[in-house]
């Protein structure tokens, strides 16, 4: 396991997230961030699937357009589509008034709404934006940015913009953002793509093939895949291995609730063996480093969950 | 009305929820469920799952609608006439087969087929989907003779999109934009001169976004797309129409999970807005079964304590090397624990549904440990769906 990689995670100024709905991304992006703001890092996290799916996870009312403390030393915001193509104008046009009343007019606003690239182009630029301020003292405002890209469609339409763009950019200030933020996702000094997972067969086999995608197209720069809830047992190889016996023998006593306990084990370790196998058949088709998350109980996660999955994350493991 | 009475008697199922909980599989078992019970079926779905694929019979889910092999469950009893076809919706080539159709000369439909923006659009670009999905719907709805058409939808805000996207597309091409983007005859009035004179502003300002070559791809695209913008407008107000029409049902797909909740609570506050009723809630994955001998029951509570004395009865019945005794209330403890969890996902689901309709069906399906990928599979998953 490349150790390198996970002492400098943090170090990184963009740090991306990919991963099939439901696999937990949200809460690995949350764990992440609590994790670096302990460490005493200025984390930000930029959702961009207008879910404000962050709010549920910080137990905050509102996530906006503009970033806000969100606990733990940790600020978030939501990329609105609408504010950021604004926020584009407001850089191009010389006035604000005349910016304001473009966007506000209903057949733009129409053509912004329904035309494809603009609100994508418009986000891109308002991540530089973020990722360029910087604080009084000169270091940047954000360090890390952890960017929610929602389901691995989203990613990869940010992803490969230059490529779909690429014969009707011509040249101009749009062209450059696409040319800078292209190279700024390749470095892997300066962005990491990081794929999330659970160990079941559909979300894995979206994983590897999102990776032979863009491992093709090498257009990003990755960083480690995370598996989320990992089936845990706390039963010894023995005790595993006497399971059939033991079943054997309560329903030849007639001893119906330990019978049960003892298949419902079996049920559970078989789900867990499926996992694993799953995780093998990742770890065979994608070479990055693999990163297992314990399966946790608790239904919401406080900050101790948080930052214990954030620390195994950050680190690998290695902590 | 029961999930049962809606595959008996309504002609569209739109299914909308969160990402990972089983979408497309459900959709699919509920077009099974109408099929099952003698209507001619299809499925739409959103993604090729092969895995639903090998559980259909089918060589592969894409473009075009296949049938579905019931023989095997018309030997148990399925209605004879009965019929299901499964599709995913392709959106390049549905685009494509879109413009064709619509189209008025081969010239036209060249000129965009060749364009640029379209080439974005038609093939990874936001909003695409429910553009492509809507045309399908219209071809499933209007040109074939399904009785029941049944709707998968892309994850959580996305799904409603397809809610949006006839008025969206009509709004897009109504003819303003067009007018102001677009070089025309002189103009003479001062209205008109006013107007001229605001498209080409608009025009420049636009151009700060995005450049002068991709404006022109964009003008092009929308001169050659003029000439289709009626066939269009006739058909988003046609499906408009059949979404919100008494024999469509919407159903909310979700599982237990806090996410997946917040999800389906904010997608049923926005149908509601948009004044579409929810007809079912269907909560997969949402809970243990702990009691293998009653696998579908739901267990929330169950006591800590081992027997007293089991181990001494069941020892010696064990052969060397034995497990510690210990190992019992370890046992026991697993499934106390996914107790535990069934009661943390009962109480998420009583929040769910304490703002649902009385209408609202809801079905609460048990997680079943492997995945479906037999006919058999999606059939057990039929008999939750019923049943309730």
């Amino acid at each position: 396991m490349d150790l390198q990689a996970f002492a400098s995670l943090l170090q990184h100024r963009l740090l991306l997230f990919t991963g099939k709905g439901g696999v937990g991304k949200t809460t690995m992006v949350a764990a992440i961030a609590v994790h670096a703001a302990r460490h005493g890092w200025r984390p930000l996290i930029v959702e961009l699937s207008h879910r404000e799916s962050m709010r549920a996870v910080f137990g905050v009312d509102d996530i906006g357009f503009k970033p806000r403390s969100v606990g733990y030393g940790v600020h978030a915001m939501s990329v609105d589509l609408d504010l950021a193509v604004l926020d584009y104008m407001m850089q191009h046009v010389p006035s604000q008034r005349i910016a304001k009343s473009i966007v506000q007019n209903k057949v733009l606003e129409r053509l912004f709404k329904a035309m494809p690239a603009v609100g994508e182009i418009a986000t891109i630029n308002k991540l530089r934006q973020l990722e360029s301020e910087t604080q009084a003292d000169g270091r940047r405002r954000w360090a890390p940015i952890l960017v929610d890209l929602d389901a691995t469609g989203h990613a990869l339409m940010f992803l490969e913009l230059r490529k779909t763009l690429e014969h009707i950019l011509g040249t101009g200030s749009m062209s450059s953002l696409i040319e800078s933020t292209a190279r700024m996702l390749a470095d892997p000094e300066i962005s990491r793509l990081a794929l999330v997972t659970t160990p079941d067969e559909l979300p894995v086999t979206e994983t590897i093939e999102l990776y032979r995608r863009l491992q093709d197209a090498k257009t990003v720069a990755w960083g480690h895949v995370y598996v989320n809830r990992v089936p845990r047992t706390d039963l010894t190889p023995q005790e595993q291995a006497s399971l059939p016996m033991l079943a054997r023998a309560a329903h030849a006593l007639g001893e119906d609730d330990v019978l049960a306990d003892a298949m419902f084990a079996q049920q559970v370790l078989a789900e867990r063996d499926r996992a694993l196998a799953q995780i093998e058949r990742l770890k065979a088709a994608v070479r990055l480093p693999v990163v297992e998350l314990p399966r946790l109980s608790s239904v919401r996660m406080d900050e101790a969950d948080l930052a214990f999955l954030g620390a195994i994350a950050a680190t690998g493991g290695h902590a | 009305m029961s999930l049962a009475e809606l595959v008996r008697e309504r002609s569209l199922i739109v299914c909308v929820g969160p990402g990972g909980v089983g979408k497309t599989t459900t959709s699919a078992a509920i077009a099974l469920a109408g099929a099952y019970a003698g209507r001619k079926a299809l499925v739409l779905t959103i993604d090729p799952a092969r895995r639903l694929a090998d559980a259909l019979g089918l060589a592969a889910l894409d473009d075009d609608a296949r049938p579905v092999d019931l023989d095997a469950l018309r030997a148990r009893g399925a209605d004879a006439n009965g019929s299901l076809d499964a599709a995913m919706v392709d959106t390049a080539r549905s685009y494509a087969s879109l413009i064709e159709r619509l189209a008025p000369d081969p010239a036209t439909k060249a000129r965009i087929l060749e364009n640029r923006v379209f080439d974005a659009v038609s093939r990874s670009m936001a909003r695409s989907h429910a553009y492509v999905a809507m045309e399908r719907l219209y071809d499933a709805m209007v040109n074939r003779d399904y009785d029941l058409v049944v709707l998968d939808t892309p994850p959580a805000r996305n799904a409603l999109e397809i809610l949006d996207a006839p008025h969206q597309l009509a709004r897009f091409l109504d003819g303003r934009i067009v007018e102001w983007l677009l070089p025309s005859e002189p103009r003479r009035g001062v209205k008109e001169r006013l107007l001229a004179v605001g498209g080409d502003v608009a025009k420049k300002l636009l151009g700060l976004i995005t450049g002068d070559k991709l404006l022109s791809e964009i003008v092009g695209f929308l001169d050659a797309f003029a000439s289709l913008r009626q066939g269009f407008i006739d058909r988003a107000h046609t499906v408009d129409t059949l979404l919100r029409a008494e024999k469509t049902a919407f159903v909310l797909v979700s599982s237990a999970s806090p996410a997946s909740a917040d999800d389906a609570a904010w997608l049923r506050h926005d149908l509601e807005r948009r004044k579409v009723p929810v007809d079912a809630i269907i909560f997969n994955q949402s809970y243990v079964p702990v009691d293998p001998r009653a696998p579908q029951r739901r267990i929330s509570r169950l006591s800590a304590v081992v027997p007293e004395g089991a181990w001494s009865r069941i020892a010696p019945h064990l052969v060397e090397p034995k497990p510690p005794p210990e190992m019992l209330e370890r046992l026991r403890g697993m499934r106390v624990e996914a107790c535990r969890e069934n009661a943390r996902h009962e109480a998420i689901i009583a929040g769910v549904e304490a703002e649902l309709d009385p209408g609202c069906k809801r079905i609460v399906i048990p997680r079943f440990g492997d995945e479906i990928r037999e006919l058999e599979g999606l059939l057990r998953l039929v008999e939750f769906l019923v049943r309730a």
